[in-house]
């Protein structure tokens, strides 16, 4: 059939000229000169950036072995020659107007001219992206960002092949719905700093080969089902700064005396676990520690009498814990400490006078606790203001006594003030609530003091974000709800909780223009005092309230 | 009336209207003068392509001019005429003859019609039936053919 004569290239150039796109792609392969035509052909940049268009509208499933290939051969894009490069860099221009999410998937496979673009997001929200994650031609990557949102996706697993993306720095996995354990693959990502798997379902016990992750600094596995004690290992990680092992079955922290070498470790969040060690002592000595969160495990024991804590500690929350003991001596060396919280706990003994020194406070939680004697009294000079930035005190269920601190009504940010449930007597300082005249506070509550004296200032009354009132009673609550609803008129806003006697708003409601919401509290005992009250609300609102809505509440 | 002789040395008599449609034929024919009685060799062609050759310019001859070429227009394989599509009929070493003759003759009708029945001939082929018909010698090394096939793979019809 050969006619023994080779084609010259101007015909040859004709003839595949005269092909389309599709076929003549094909015809590369001919020879040197046939790839040379075919390159300089303009058509042929557009043959490739439809092919990808077309791909990257089309759903993105990987219905077969061939599609799945085709992922795969994305990657030798990246190797092609300068066409195609001038190809990728128009593609950069264009790359608005694509699905990102899906474009710089494939960018980041392809060129590493390109992972300026897509550096940072690699990955589709899309249930089936994981099959695609054999990852083969993923070799370039840097950031793996992926949320599998699709729940109905079962029994998806980390792929063990992550494992070979030896320039990985950061992995997020979070909300996936990933099962399994850990591949151990996994494990040898040496570059990795940044790894979120929070919100999956991992169960396994919690991976003694963490440490081989010797660049770590950030881990987040929380909301997962981690079991066991933290290792040793953890520790050994010198980078590491962040750790949320949040909402896990964690039994115990790392070795009590390992603690110290994590000398980088800034923010632990170890909140809602299974830990049932002895206060970690070390873990308050390391120099940079700002957060720690152990509140909901069962730690146990006192706090030793001088507990050696970092002057950088900003947030300490071991509520719900069996603590027990007086609180340490030294509490005035956590001179950053802005929010501390104690509750639900058996902590004992006075509330240490060194509190007022902490001036960044600003939220301060004992409530639950089995704490006596006074609130301590506060300073109000002009160079020893103390707690300016207090907006949270909570002392309730407690059992102290004593006055409330006269300068109580001074602090200016103070919105919620919760001494309910204590033995405290005397009277309410006056001008709670105000600052500088203007009504400021959203709760106080001050039931349960059998000694305690109420009588509101008229500002409190006019607070316009007070959302509850509770333990008020008498005469003092007459005053309290009148200036309240002469206040609320028209705000909508206000609920009156903790009513503890209807007497009041027979007396009263005339007064009312508008009664949002009339929220009855877990005080009133009994249904029969309940329907009672009801009635004569009822009767007393008859023809002058616009509307209101009776709720129960507890 | 004009002369031609073939690479076997036939010689053909044809009109000048059918002569002039060969480019390479009208320039040599005005070089050299309308007195001149001697044939044009034309060493490339041999007798039987050149007979099929006159056939076509033959049945062409009275084709109007073409019109000026488009270049917008985007070049396919699909528009022959009929009685273009009968003469191509032809084995293939013979069409591929006649292809390289209407190049060397300069022949732009002919040419066309050529590349246009084999580019219809190889679509579909493959590429080493394609290289075996074109007698193209793969000069890539295995790497670079091996690339080549790897970046197809991305786009080509399967």
């Amino acid at each position: 059939m050969s006619t023994g004569r080779s084609i010259p290239s101007e015909l040859l150039q004709i003839i595949l000229n005269l092909l389309n796109d599709s076929e003549v792609v094909r015809f590369r392969r001919l020879c040197r000169e046939a790839n040379v035509i075919v390159n300089t052909r303009a058509s042929f940049l557009n043959h490739f950036k439809a092919t990808l268009n077309q791909r990257w509208n089309a759903p993105f499933h990987p219905r077969t072995e061939t599609d799945r290939s085709n992922v795969i051969r994305a990657k030798h894009l990246e190797e092609l020659g300068c066409l195609e490069r001038q190809f990728l860099k128009q593609l950069k221009l264009d790359l608005p107007s694509f699905p990102l999410t899906r474009a710089s998937h494939w960018l980041c496979c392809w060129s590493k001219e390109l992972q300026d673009v897509a550096a940072e997001v690699v990955c589709a929200q899309h249930k089936n992206l994981f099959p695609y994650a054999s990852t083969e031609y993923l070799d370039t990557f840097q950031a793996v960002h992926c949320h599998m949102v699709d729940v109905n996706q079962n029994q998806a697993r980390i792929p063990a092949s992550l494992g070979s993306l030896v320039f990985l720095t950061t992995v997020d996995l979070s909300d996936s719905n990933l099962h399994g354990p850990i591949p151990l693959e996994f494990f040898g990502i040496k570059s990795l700093k940044h790894l979120d798997l929070s919100g999956n379902l991992l169960r396994q016990d919690f991976p003694v080969e963490i440490n081989r992750l010797a660049n770590l600094a950030h881990l987040n596995l929380s909301f997962n089902g981690f079991t066991g004690p933290l290792p040793s290992t953890l520790t050994e990680m010198r980078h590491l700064s962040y750790i949320n092992i949040s909402h896990n079955y964690i039994t115990s922290m790392p070795p009590i005396d390992t603690i110290k070498k994590m000398t980088r470790l800034h923010h632990i969040n170890l909140e809602h676990n299974l830990i049932d060690t002895p206060f970690p002592e070390t873990l308050f000595a390391l120099n940079g520690i700002h957060h720690i969160n152990l509140s909901q495990n069962r730690i146990t024991g006192p706090l030793p009498p001088r507990l050696h804590a970092s002057q950088n500690l900003h947030t300490l929350n071991l509520s719900h814990n069996r603590l027990s003991g007086p609180l340490p001596l030294n509490i005035r060396n956590w001179v950053k400490l802005t929010t501390l919280n104690l509750a639900s706990n058996t902590f004992d003994g006075r509330i240490p006078s060194d509190l007022r020194n902490l001036k960044h406070l600003h939220t301060i939680n004992l409530a639950r606790n089995k704490f006596r004697g006074p609130i301590p009294c506060l300073r109000n000079a002009v160079n020893q203001k103390q707690w300016q930035y207090l907006g949270m005190l909570d002392v309730s269920c407690n059992r102290l006594s004593g006055h409330l601190p006269v300068n109580l009504s001074k602090l200016p940010k103070l919105q919620t003030l919760n001494v309910s449930h204590n033995e405290f007597c005397g009277e309410v300082p006056k001008g709670l609530g105000e600052v500088k005249g203007q009504p400021f506070f959203h709760e106080f509550l001050c039931g349960g003091n059998k000694g305690l004296e109420v009588r509101l200032p008229k500002s409190l009354g006019t607070c316009k974000h007070l959302s509850s009132v509770c333990g008020l009673k008498g005469v003092s609550y007459i005053m309290c709800i009148e200036c309240q609803f002469h206040g609320m008129a028209g705000t909508r806003r206000s609920v009156v909780r903790g009513i503890e006697e209807g007497e009041w708003v027979r007396r009263n409601c005339g007064e009312f223009r508008e009664v949002v919401k009339l929220e009855a509290k877990k005080i009133i005992e009994g249904e029969e005092k309940l329907r009672k009250m009801k009635q004569k609300i009822r009767d007393g609102l008859k023809g002058k309230a616009s509307m209101y809505e009776w709720n129960k509440a507890g | 009336m004009v002369k031609i002789t073939s690479s076997d040395n036939q010689e053909f008599t044809i009109s000048k209207e059918i002569a002039n449609q060969s480019v390479l034929i009208k320039n040599m024919l005005e070089d050299v003068g309308e007195s001149d009685d001697q044939p044009i060799p034309l060493p490339n062609v041999s007798g039987a392509i050149l007979q099929k050759v006159i056939e076509y310019a033959t049945m062409h001859k009275d084709d109007p001019p073409p019109a000026p070429e488009d270049e917008t227009k985007l070049k396919t394989s699909e528009d022959i005429e009929e009685r273009d599509k009968e003469f191509m009929q032809l084995d293939q070493g013979t069409m591929f003859e006649i292809i390289l003759a209407a190049n060397y003759l300069d022949m732009k009708n002919l040419l066309d019609l050529g590349c246009k029945t084999v580019a219809n001939m190889i679509k579909g082929k493959s590429v080493e039936e394609v290289r075996k018909l074109f007698n193209i010698v793969n000069d890539f090394t295995p790497e670079e053919e091996e690339q080549i096939r790897k970046e197809n793979e991305w786009c080509e019809d399967r």
